[in-house]
């Protein structure tokens, strides 16, 4: 593929429909609220169309897998024979049937929950053994957890009815001007990196990697 | 190495199955002999439930983007249930669902069938609330409904919108007066609060997972009124609309999973200092 094609090409669109969708945003002019409307739901319908690409991949892989009777390849038929199930129930009866609603809700419910599940089992295992009170920060930390956590579970006011205002002032005050401070550096980040985008300085959103630029 | 030591040493390296075994007991003990303690109401519940209660006035359009996940359903599922159903309880509202996960449509009519959420007899489809169907691309489907909520062209059951008569008179987010979103992903309040709250300055409320309340502390109250997390919170807001369920009936068990694992973090602490600093040897 020519470098037009794979590098000029998008990102001289990505400038276009980032800098109307810019001023769209500061400045109301009705021919580029025309445009930024369009390509907003140019937006979704792209990422509609990922989604079957991600569908095509992922039969793509393990079709690939099947064929060359790769590793685990049984798991792949049923990922496929899944698939196709699925696929198939919701195209002809709709997702809104109660046949598409049985099967997502015997199969893909249950076995997200217990994923879950098992998650929350590991994290609990893993909080009691990695949680060491080394230093300051780290008790500092352990307190803090213990004094919103036992804030909103019922035990805790039981214990002393003033873990909840503690809590609550943790919640509202610390917790509230770290995470601020997280969040307004991110967002100076992320108004840098999209300008960056925007005037093609950084081409990694393209997929291309800073030593071609 | 003494034998106190290695006793010590033993804690400190407590077996997972123990840990395991322990949690498990304790869900079951409490499930089997409920002990009812007092629920405390956190300030950011008592913030949602006031503004409900405050913007959900007759006449108005409310969207609730529901975005329970099957995996976390009963995580935040029954605090979004009982939001909805505080939501659904106010008369003369319009209230449009929205759904920006593909699984989300299939949830909402899974807390109807649970009866985790009960929607009113009087409450009418088409007439007083109309289910979207799922639309992908997060930040870009919350802008494109923000602009125009006519993008669906059709309800989730495949009715064009010009044929459901509650969407005569809404045509964009400037129509709406209030959003409660239910959420366990980052990637959807983030977008929810950008694109919708921010943007067209609505009140807006949440329901997120309890480990995300305090990243989504910044936002509360200012461009989010009020917002619950997890079991606690969705227990809380059963109790403030006097329709105790799921969440309550868990709160033991919560509230004994989270006194064991603290118990044990310090007894591992405790364990391993000992160990190290020989303590116990005479």
């Amino acid at each position: 593929m020519s470098i037009l094609m794979r590098k000029n090409l998008p990102q001289a669109l990505t400038a276009i429909v980032g800098f109307i969708l810019v001023v769209d945003y500061y400045f109301k002019i009705n021919e580029i609220r025309l445009l930024s409307d369009t390509f907003t739901l140019y937006g979704t319908i792209i990422a509609a169309f990922a989604l079957m690409l991600g569908a095509f991949s992922v039969a793509r892989i393990q079709i690939l897998n099947i064929i060359k009777k790769g590793k685990e390849w049984y798991l792949s038929v049923l990922l496929l024979g899944t698939m196709i199930l699925f696929i198939s129930t919701g195209l002809s009866l709709g997702t809104t049937s109660s046949i598409y609603k049985t099967m997502y809700n015997t199969i893909i419910t249950i076995i997200s929950t217990h994923s879950w599940t098992l998650v929350g089992a590991a994290t609990f295992t893993a909080a009691i053994r990695v949680f060491r009170v080394k230093s300051i920060e780290s008790t500092l930390l352990f307190l803090a957890a213990m004094l919103v956590t036992f804030a909103t579970v019922p035990i805790g006011t039981w214990i002393n009815p003033e873990f909840k205002t503690i809590g609550d002032w943790i919640m509202s005050i610390p917790t509230v001007a770290g995470n601020r401070g997280f969040i307004i550096t991110a967002a100076i980040g992320g108004i840098v990196l999209s300008f960056r985008t925007l005037i093609g300085k950084e081409k990694r959103a393209l997929g291309v990697e800073l030593t071609e630029s | 190495m003494s034998k106190n030591n290695r006793i010590w040493k033993k804690i400190s390296k407590l077996d997972d199955r123990i840990i395991l075994a322990l949690l498990f007991g304790s869900v079951i003990v409490t499930q089997i002999f409920p002990v009812g303690l007092p629920l405390p109401i956190m300030d950011t519940t008592k913030w949602l439930y006031d503004g409900i209660e405050k913007y959900a006035s007759p006449g108005s359009v409310i969207i609730i983007d529901n975005e329970v996940s099957p995996g976390l359903l009963y995580e935040n599922g029954q605090g979004s249930a009982a939001v909805m159903t505080h939501i659904f309880r106010k008369p003369g509202i319009k209230i449009i669902i929205t759904h920006f996960t593909p699984e989300s449509p299939i949830m909402f009519s899974k807390l109807v069938d649970l009866k985790w959420l009960n929607i009113p007899d009087d409450k009418k489809y088409g007439e007083d609330y109309i289910l979207m169907p799922y639309l992908p691309g997060i930040e870009t489907a919350y802008a494109a409904v923000a602009k125009d909520l006519w993008i669906y062209e059709k309800d989730l059951y495949g009715t064009p919108l010009k044929d459901i008569p509650m969407m005569n008179e809404i045509k964009t987010l400037a129509d709406v007066d209030l959003i409660f979103q239910t959420t366990i992903s980052g990637g959807h309040a983030d977008a929810a609060i950008r694109q919708w709250a921010q943007t067209y300055n609505i009140p807006f409320g949440w329901c997120l997972s309890a480990p995300m309340l305090p990243t989504y502390m910044p936002y509360v109250p200012s461009q989010a009124f009020g917002a619950i997390g997890g079991v606690p919170g969705g227990a809380q807001y059963e109790l403030l609309i006097k329709k105790p369920g799921n969440a309550v009936s868990y709160s033991d068990s919560v509230s004994l999973i989270i006194l064991l694992s603290f118990l044990m973090m310090v007894i591992v602490n405790i364990s391993e200092f000992m160990s190290k600093t020989g303590g116990g040897e005479s």
